[in-house]
């Protein structure tokens, strides 16, 4: 298993509307799908995932719904919205640019 | 779209948290099962899937707490719910609330109610008249004296060259016999003024008109017209209209009713309600009531005449004052005789001058300082009430700090707990402050006006006043609920589990006993003013000068303008002595114009003789440089029916008159004043007179004791001279009954009758009655010091016992292992009693060092207190000493009954 690093702040908005891009999720798959993605660097809890699901919710980036999950349990599922998607393009771009100068500085001879 | 977004959260959030909790409950449960299926799948049993499920979630509570956190209107929600908590929290210690809150609203809603009323009472303005704030007052000065009254022809000059004043006019008033058209005789007050003095008021009548007042400044009315004030219409002629036209008699004199004054106007004097308005001159001359009196506009020499102003619109006061000054000094050296020395002060404002101002806000100063230590005494009895909650609810709050509960939310609790007290409290304050504001005994107490004035009761409640006093409780609610939270922090929740709270105490009782010895101190302060002020006030009302005052009646005689002429105005009071004193019922009998303590005439000026100025001195240099006596014109035997000793020489004789040589008789402290160290018998005294013929010097025939005027704080100048050589006034009768029974008022004008029925008699009341009714703002105003007296004593009495019943219940195992190793009932009493008392004793030692400042300033407040009332102010402590032996008794009686056994066997 990798080794896990601790989220840093503002990370996990982006990983959320990332894992989410592709197709709506429950919590717990929303959780997963980010461990997968980040090949295991990343595992988030639920007592940050929870609040941080809602909060997006509430900004308008998601929507939720109950629906029924692959072995036939009710669950809720997140959806992004075109705000959402729009969200993560924006920090997406905000992303690069912090990380591309990070690692410029930090390469720096 | 993002707002729309939050607003739509933040609705269903707060209006549907029922639901949005569910769903949040119902997604936690949901990512566990998938989780605890997921585990299942890789081979667990059913119950270890789910145990793991649930390590990994890491508490389903903290989760949710952690969502609800995000939330929008998150700290909504949190004050509403914490505002829930307080409430049921505080329904567990209904007592505490009841207790605090009453305590507080008696003080919010007293100290509101009396300083709104001493607010009003010292800003008021004239009633019934425009733009108050327009107006100035002007008095003569000279010298350093102010308040001076100024005469007609300055006021005149004053007024015409005056630019910066839209208009000033000249009133005073007196009180005259009045004759209505029934032929019925009463005294009212009557106000003579310049033809312009409703104008400069702007005023307007309720019915016929007012005095026309010529532009020019020529004379208007030509004619003596009267205008009614609205309540004297109403109580005299029920209001009706028909009285336009008809004819009163003031004095004697006859002039007709034009006009009605509006409801509620009282003239320019606030303090000295008027009921009748004549204008000072008819067609150029001094009113004829006036010119019976020697009146003469044209002498400056004469001032008469208060005068008000109202500014020129732009003007301001230090316009209008810079103008006058330099009239005033045009005037001195135009008119250097009469003017040298004399200026002008032009004060903003009408209707009080400083004197009155400052005299009026003497009680009500007093009942605010009593008021504003109830209120902290109310707050320190919150405080420490709470504190004695606070130590019962230790456990719970360590309990809840052990459990994870954040400082944030323990200090949001107690102070939602804090502020709902205060909010309660503050609501029951502004009813009772309505209630009290809106009684009428308070405003009288506070701000006596006379019943006819048509106001006083009715006012709003001073809304900054009201705010200050909420923040000052609110405030003090708030910090004393925080200290159980502080101190929560401040002990670690294992040991406080523990110990049972045994260790963590001693900290918190040092600050409650502090607060207990305060409120036995303030109250102590409180209680003793009151008894002090009480004592004050019997001292009036029994120790007065006047003995018995229940067997001396006393009216006065309207004769002045029925016998105008002087020898059938003597052989009437003659007649009248001599009737009464046949009277059986009548011990003895005899004529004043002043019966100590009431009305000193005032303003008679003597001097020793040969010190006297050359005749012609000015009426004012002369005032200055000679000693302000009370003249009383009075017949012989007053002194006897008065029972005022005669300390040296002779009373006077019926062959004191006026063909005799002038004689008088002194009091001790004129006769001090005018020849100390010398016999008083046979000096002569110089009594210049103003006007008219000189006046021969006196010969001094007597000494008698020093009375006090009404206010008991001083001893006027007395000289008594025989009514018989100066036979102008009216004069009273006063009579003293012969046995218990006083001497009727029917009597009175019975016997008055009997000698000339056309002379009016007015007045017939007892001495004491007339003490009563003079003095009953003082007495309602003890009255109340008492109450809160009384109030703050229960108060520090609840808080003592709060103090020593918490210090028993915490000691209870120290007391049950004392019991056990053989300490007696006895003992344990004496204890705890010892503990509580000494406490009271400390408070009692503050308070008792307050109680002395109190007595200084209620000294110089109320001048019949006197170093005897100290020792009222030992009753108050023995009566506080008393109360707080109860209130330590109480709990310590339980402390002797403890049966140790069960004691220490149940914790």
């Amino acid at each position: 298993m990798a080794r896990e690093t601790p989220l840093l702040q503002g990370t996990l908005d982006l990983l959320i509307l990332k894992a989410l891009s592709l197709q709506p999720l429950h919590g717990l798959g929303a959780a997963q799908r980010i461990e997968q993605i980040t090949r295991g660097t990343f595992r988030v809890k639920p007592g940050s995932l929870f609040p941080a699901l809602h909060r997006l919710e509430e900004k308008g980036w998601l929507v939720s719904s109950w629906g029924e999950s692959e072995n036939n349990r009710r669950a809720k599922y997140y959806e992004l919205t075109r705000a959402g998607r729009r969200q993560l393009e924006v920090e997406r771009e905000e992303w690069n640019r912090v990380a591309g100068a990070m690692h410029a500085a930090l390469e720096a001879t | 779209m993002r707002a729309a977004a939050l607003l739509r959260s933040l609705w269903r959030n707060l209006a549907h948290r029922g639901r949005v909790e569910q769903e949040l409950d119902d997604e936690l449960r949901a990512y566990v099962a998938l989780l605890a299926a997921e585990h299942e799948r890789a081979g667990m049993t059913p119950d270890a899937a789910r145990r793991a499920a649930l390590v990994d979630t890491g508490g389903v509570t903290q989760v949710k707490e952690a969502t609800r956190d995000a939330r929008v209107g998150n700290a909504l929600a949190t004050g509403a719910r914490e505002l829930r908590y307080a409430l049921r929290s505080l329904r567990r210690s209904p007592v505490f609330v009841v207790v605090a809150v009453v305590t507080l609203a008696l003080g919010i809603g007293g100290a509101t109610a009396v300083f709104t009323v001493v607010q009003r009472s010292l800003l008021r303005p004239l009633p019934a008249v425009a733009e108050p704030d327009r107006l100035v007052s002007v008095e003569g000065v000279q010298g350093t004296r102010g308040d001076l009254d100024v005469s007609y022809a300055d006021y005149r000059d004053l007024r015409d060259r005056s630019t910066t004043l839209a208009g000033l006019a000249a009133y005073n008033g007196t009180s005259m016999a009045v004759e209505d058209t029934t032929g019925a005789t009463t005294r009212a007050w009557v106000s003579y003024v310049s033809d312009d003095f409703f104008t400069v008021l702007g005023v307007r009548p309720a019915v016929g008109r007012l005095f026309h007042a010529a532009p020019d400044g020529a004379p208007g009315e030509r004619d003596p017209v009267v205008v009614l004030g609205h309540d004297f219409w109403q109580r005299r002629y029920g209001g009706a209209r028909s009285v336009i036209g008809a004819t009163l008699r003031l004095d004697g004199h006859a002039f007709t009713v034009v006009g009605v004054a509006p409801r509620g106007f009282v003239g320019a004097m606030t303090l000295h309600p008027m009921e009748l308005w004549i204008p000072l001159a008819s067609d150029g001359r001094a009113s004829p009531p006036l010119a019976a009196y020697g009146v003469d506009l044209e002498d400056r020499a004469m001032g008469l005449f208060r005068l008000i102003g109202r500014l020129a619109p732009g003007r301001r006061v230090e316009d209008a004052r810079r103008e006058l000054d330099a009239t005033a000094r045009w005037l001195a050296a135009t008119h250097p005789t009469t003017n040298r020395g004399r200026t002008v002060r032009v004060l903003a404002g009408a209707g009080m001058t400083a004197e009155e101002r400052a005299a009026v806000s003497r009680v009500p100063r007093l009942l605010a300082a009593a008021v504003a230590l109830l209120l902290l005494i109310a707050c320190g009895n919150v405080a420490s009430l709470s504190l004695v909650r606070a130590a019962a609810r230790r456990r719970e709050l360590a309990t809840r700090v052990a459990l994870g509960a954040s400082r944030a939310a323990l200090v949001r609790q107690v102070v939602a707990e804090g502020v709902v007290v205060a909010m309660a409290a503050g609501a029951l304050g502004i009813a009772i402050a309505r209630a009290l504001v809106s009684s009428a005994t308070l405003v009288q107490t506070v701000a006596p006006l006379p019943p006819h004035s048509g106001q006083g009761t009715g006012l709003g409640i001073d809304a900054a006043v009201l705010a200050a006093a909420l923040a000052a409780t609110t405030l003090t609610a708030v910090l004393v609920s925080l200290l159980p939270a502080v101190q929560a922090f401040r002990t670690a929740p294992g040991a406080m589990l523990r110990e049972g709270g045994g260790a963590v105490r001693r900290r918190s009782a040092g600050g409650q006993r502090a607060l207990v010895v305060a409120q036995v101190g303030a109250s102590l302060v409180l209680l003793s003013a009151s008894a002090i002020t009480f004592g004050a006030f019997q001292r009036v009302l029994d120790a007065h000068d006047a003995v018995d005052p229940r067997t001396l009646t006393d009216a006065s005689l309207e004769v002045v303008a029925s016998l105008p002429d002087t020898a059938r105005r003597v052989a009437f009071y003659r007649a009248v002595l001599a009737r009464a004193t046949a009277e059986p019922a009548i011990a003895g009998a005899a004529l004043t114009t002043t019966i100590p303590p009431f009305q000193w005439s005032g303003g008679a000026t003597v001097f020793r003789r040969g010190e006297e100025p050359p005749p012609g001195t000015p009426a004012e240099r002369m005032r200055e440089l000679g000693l302000r006596v009370e003249a009383v014109e009075l017949s012989p035997g007053f002194f006897d029916v008065m029972r005022i000793p005669l300390l040296r020489g002779r009373d006077f004789t019926a062959r004191d008159d006026e063909r005799s040589a002038p004689v008088a008789i002194v009091n001790r402290r004129l006769a001090a004043a005018l020849w100390p160290g010398q016999d008083p018998i046979g000096q002569y005294l110089a009594w210049p007179a103003a006007a008219g013929a000189p006046r021969p010097p006196l010969r001094v025939v007597g000494v008698v004791a020093d009375t006090r005027d009404l206010s008991l704080t001083s001893v006027p100048l007395a000289m008594y001279v025989p009514f018989l050589q100066h036979p102008g006034s009216n004069l009273g009768l006063v009579v003293r009954a012969r046995g218990n029974a006083p001497v009727s008022a029917s009597t009175l004008r019975r016997l008055v009758a009997d000698v000339d029925p056309g002379v009016a008699v007015l007045g017939g009341r007892t001495l004491l009655d007339r003490l009563r009714a003079e003095l009953a703002p003082q007495r309602t105003a003890s009255a109340w010091v008492g109450v809160f007296g009384v109030i703050a004593l229960l108060l520090a009495a609840i808080g003592l016992y709060g103090v020593v019943a918490q210090g028993v219940v915490q000691r209870t195992r120290e007391l049950a292992v004392r019991a056990a190793l053989g300490a007696t009932p006895r003992g344990l009493l004496r204890l705890v009693l010892g503990d509580g008392l000494r406490l009271a004793a400390v408070g009692a030692v503050v308070g008792g060092l307050g109680a002395l400042a109190a007595f200084r300033v209620l000294r110089s407040l109320f001048t019949g207190v006197a170093a005897a009332d100290l020792r009222a102010a030992g009753v108050a402590a023995t009566v506080l000493g008393l109360a707080m032996l109860a209130a330590t008794y109480l709990p310590a009686r339980r402390a002797a009954r403890l049966d140790p056994a069960r004691v220490l066997r149940s914790d």
